[in-house]
């Protein structure tokens, strides 16, 4: 699928998700309006966790392979991966001040999750340490397979330790998850809405990661059989 | 300020955030 068509879908996923999330699901009953705020959190929350599973896969796929094609991958969804608990962070704090009347406290989720976002802000400086590109993008792979240890550690620190935040409502032990279901619906949208948006950010930015990676136009180069060769517009990749 | 106030600021950082984000995802990579 081409970059344009994960584009019109996510846009169109995203007016969705916010007519479903502002308009279509009520007020809570004990938080009021404040609890809409849910439908940028939480699917912001879970798009991190997903980018930073992708930053797995593709690190272990480039110290495997060795091809530069992986870490680029790597870092493109490392990217959204930190824009996206940046977010997390910034919502929370919004959501905490007309619920828990502070934007911040040293609670566990909160803490661990702002660690997550200082692993992966490291994640992306660490390549610049390296000795050339190759070595660089070996230690980020590294880290990028080290660092995702902190995603179960901010899921369950509800769990594991005592926490003002609470503890999840739809990921969590329970099978018969405690919300309605309108607000569930407007919920599944908005996480939609959040993993198409990441989809075309991702793939927008491994593209520009590629084109670094290509030969510029009218360049000169030397073909196996040793024929000077012109790299056209079209070829390209 | 009202709930809906930190609602809509709560979307208006979401959409800023994004737009940044789709904004710096295809401008051109440097050398690494």
């Amino acid at each position: 699928m081409t970059t344009r068509t994960w584009a019109v879908l996510a846009l169109g996923a995203a007016a969705v998700a916010a007519t479903m999330g502002l308009v279509v699901a009520p007020a809570d009953a004990v938080q009021g309006e404040a609890q809409r705020l849910m439908y940028v959190h939480v699917p912001a929350a879970w798009t991190a966790y997903v980018c930073f599973a992708a930053v797995l896969v593709a690190s272990i796929g480039y110290l495997v392979r060795r091809d530069r094609r992986w870490d680029d991958r790597a870092r493109a969804a490392a990217a959204t991966g930190v824009a996206m608990t940046a977010l997390t962070l910034v919502s929370g704090s919004i959501w905490g001040l007309p619920t828990w009347g502070t934007a911040w406290t040293w609670d566990a989720r909160l803490v661990s999750t702002a660690a997550l976002l200082l692993v992966y802000v490291g994640y992306l400086a660490v390549r610049h340490a390296g000795r050339d590109a190759e070595h660089g993008a070996r230690l980020a792979a590294v880290a990028g397979i080290a660092g995702f240890a902190m995603v179960p550690v901010v899921h369950f620190s509800v769990l594991w330790w005592r926490t003002l935040h609470q503890p999840p409502t739809i990921l969590g032990p329970s099978t018969s998850p405690p919300i309605d279901a309108t607000m569930a619906a407007a919920l599944v949208a908005s996480v939609i809405a959040f993993q198409l948006l990441a989809l075309w950010t991702i793939s927008r930015r491994y593209a520009a990661l590629r084109r670094r990676a290509a030969p510029a136009a009218g360049t000169r180069l030397t073909a196996p059989n040793d024929r000077s060769v012109l790299v056209s517009e079209g070829d390209r990749s | 300020m009202t709930d809906a106030g930190y609602v809509a600021i709560g979307y208006l950082i979401a959409i800023a955030t994004w737009a940044l984000l789709i904004w710096w995802s295809g401008r051109r990579a440097g050398q690494s």
